[in-house]
């Protein structure tokens, strides 16, 4: 028996004896002499093999062993989750060393059977020179416990997920959780923690008829369709100009590109691809169904050549309630502003993972998708991506928005960096609303199109925020672009009630 | 950037235009030459010349990837090309971690952190606090100080307690 797959038979029991699991993790916290000593014990049964160590744990009931040996395992993996090279006078298993290598890049899993999910290492790439788990120590809320954080090297990705429903009275959904390692020849070093990669964010859709909004009626209610116009020229300009401002991932907002601009864009990246610095493109893009059925909202990535490898449906409809159509000037035929207003999309049933050799580990939250429980909770609680990107189709992006508030969360919750990228289009129309309602204090000038999240890097710190603005009258030269050095950023604001007494001693 | 920057890119220039006249053994020697650089490279540990070969076979192999038409012999190399790619990123992947002298020279993090446990066993944020260094700080010298093998970890339920390693 491999290691692994030893480890996904002690899993299933941690993880459904949960108080009992919660139980023993507080008592082994409490006294690390003891903790210590059952560690030593399952080490030394690991290292005369898995089937030994299996032996000791007997038939699971004893709860201490599970755990331990579950542990042991995670730690034999721990100097592949590390960037440094571990110094060990010999490594007690270097056969399933090797074996588990072969895994993880043949099968991307160290598990043997993918109706287990996928066990992979816990840390991204941006966390292999230091694992921020051990600087978060586990809160004091016993509601929060996760048999995840029992374990610092490993993770296992579920095989589906549940999901809310999408509309009230339907039942929960079910969506399957892939996570996808994309093997392809690389330059970039993002465990160095001197990495220090370009973000560009092409809004394309600069002006309110850039983005025009189909509204209808179907079965009783209204929908709305954006359909992005060709951007070819523009998309392909703002590739060449990203390219010269040194841009490593390049970001196009939710539904902004249609067919004919995908193709300039993948043509645009082509061109730059063997001297240019552009290694991936996410692009969010309206597909037609071709049956006829509804059109499908997506998040294409693509490599420095401009191909295809990977792509994420959007999971959650964003129906609109009626201060959402005032705000955005949705009306009727006849000119009578909608009360409600349903997207009209055929939502996913997949969420992938991507591990990226240029970039790190990635998980796509289109829109609405950001703000749902789930896949959300499950990124958060893993700790485990590097990135999480959310493009978008709303008005001008502000650091008090719920963009903001839910980015923060998500980058403070999974201490993963977060970018929102948006359109300009929405904004014109807020703009429009405003002016109608003599809200001219609140009109967009400088429309937010980017914001970038670092978490923070410790209990005590603040993330750091940096929000990419283009001014709504002259968007030249339609793109922002921001190398990550959050030092220079400012600190997102803590969204938690201020503790009077704290801010009374602040003044 | 890399002194060898300009040579390293002659060669693979070299390389290009081998495979794009059909000069197969020219082709062989430019990539034979590449492959020994890069284990000299990987060997010293000369990062930035590492760096710049995974830049600079990144490019080549992506501009043979978009040529046309490609025959069986330039495919061949193309693999190649691959292969040395995939090593030159793995050897960036590893990093060595620094001798023990050089961690516990005094006034670095990893000396204070090696000071702390000299009291006995802590966990992370014991020792952010034992040592007043930030939870960053300590969070990156922890792994390269388990590497070295001057400490060792163990789990106690979702804490990890390091200790000085002895004997």
């Amino acid at each position: 028996m491999h290691p692994a797959d030893l480890f996904m038979a002690l899993w299933r029991p941690l993880e459904e004896r949960r108080d009992e699991v919660r139980a023993l993790a507080r008592g082994l916290e409490a006294d690390h002499a003891r903790a210590g000593r059952l560690a030593m014990d399952a080490a030394a049964q690991l290292q005369r093999g898995a089937a030994v160590l299996e032996r000791w744990v007997g038939d699971g009931m004893d709860l201490d062993r599970v755990l331990a040996a579950a542990q042991a395992i995670d730690g034999w993996f721990s100097p592949m989750a590390s960037r440094f090279d571990v110094q060990a006078a010999d490594d007690p298993l270097p056969a399933e060393r090797l074996e588990a290598r072969r895994r993880l890049t043949r099968d991307g899993r160290f598990n043997a059977d993918p109706a287990d999910g996928h066990l992979i290492l816990r840390p991204g790439l941006l966390a292999r020179a230091m694992n921020i788990r051990e600087t978060a120590p586990p809160g004091a809320d016993p509601d929060a416990f996760d048999p995840v954080d029992l374990f610092s090297a490993l993770l296992v990705v579920p095989p589906g997920l549940t999901m809310e429903a999408e509309r009230d009275g339907d039942p929960d959904r079910r969506i399957a959780v892939r996570y996808r390692r994309i093997a392809a020849v690389s330059d970039q070093d993002p465990a160095d923690p001197a990495w220090t990669p370009v973000i560009g964010v092409v809004p394309l859709a600069e002006a309110e008829d850039d983005l025009a909004i189909r509204q209808f009626r179907r079965d009783g209610e209204d929908w709305y369709d954006p359909t992005p116009r060709d951007f070819s020229r523009r998309a392909a300009d703002a590739i060449a100009g990203l390219a010269e401002q040194g841009a490593t991932f390049v970001l196009f907002p939710e539904v902004s590109v249609g067919t004919g601009t995908l193709d300039a864009i993948r043509g645009a990246l082509r061109a730059q691809a063997v001297d240019g610095p552009i290694r991936y493109a996410l692009v969010g893009v309206k597909e037609e169904a071709e049956d006829g059925g509804r059109p499908h909202n997506r998040a294409l990535l693509l490599d420095r050549c401009g191909t295809v490898i990977g792509s994420q449906t959007k999971l959650h409809c964003w129906d609109l309630d009626s201060n959402q159509c005032r705000s955005y000037d949705l009306r009727d035929r006849n000119g009578r502003l909608l009360d409600c207003a349903r997207e009209d999309i055929e939502t996913g049933d997949c969420f992938t993972l991507f591990e990226l050799p240029d970039l790190g580990r990635l998980a796509i939250a289109i829109c609405e998708d950001l703000g749902r429980s789930e896949p959300s909770a499950w990124i958060a609680s893993g700790m485990m991506v590097d990135w999480l990107v959310t493009p978008v189709m709303d008005s001008g992006l502000t650091t008090e928005r719920w963009q903001a508030k839910e980015g923060g969360a998500s980058s403070r919750a999974g201490y993963c960096r977060v970018i929102v990228a948006n359109s300009m289009a929405l904004s014109h129309r807020f703009n429009r609303y405003c002016r109608a309602n003599g809200e001219e204090d609140k009109l967009i000038g400088d429309c937010g199109v980017a914001l970038l999240f670092q978490p923070r890097a410790s209990q005590a710190g603040a993330p750091r925020i940096a929000c990419l603005t283009l001014p709504l009258a002259d968007p030249s030269p339609g793109y922002v672009c921001s190398r990550w050095t959050p030092a220079r950023w400012p600190a997102l604001p803590n969204p938690e009630p201020a503790d009077p007494e704290q801010e009374e001693s602040s003044e | 950037m890399s002194a060898l920057e300009p040579a390293l890119r002659s060669l693979t220039d070299a390389l290009l235009e081998a495979v794009g006249r059909q000069d197969w053994a020219v082709a062989d020697a430019e990539l034979e030459t590449l492959a020994q650089e890069t284990v000299a490279a990987m060997v010293a540990n000369r990062t930035e010349d590492l760096a710049t070969l995974a830049r600079l076979v990144a490019r080549c192999h992506t501009a043979l990837s978009l040529t046309e038409g490609l025959g069986s012999e330039a495919m061949h190399r193309l693999g190649q090309l691959r292969a040395l790619a995939l090593t030159i990123a793995a050897a960036r992947g590893r990093t060595p971690p620094r001798s023990a002298d050089a961690l516990r020279a005094p006034g670095t993090p990893a000396a204070a952190v090696l000071s702390a446990l000299g009291s006995g066993p802590q966990t992370c944020p014991a020792l952010v606090e034992a040592t007043g260094l930030s939870a960053e700080e300590v969070g990156s010298a922890l792994p390269e100080l388990r590497a070295t093998g001057l400490v060792r970890s163990w789990p106690a339920g979702r804490l990890t307690v390091n200790a000085l390693r002895t004997g």
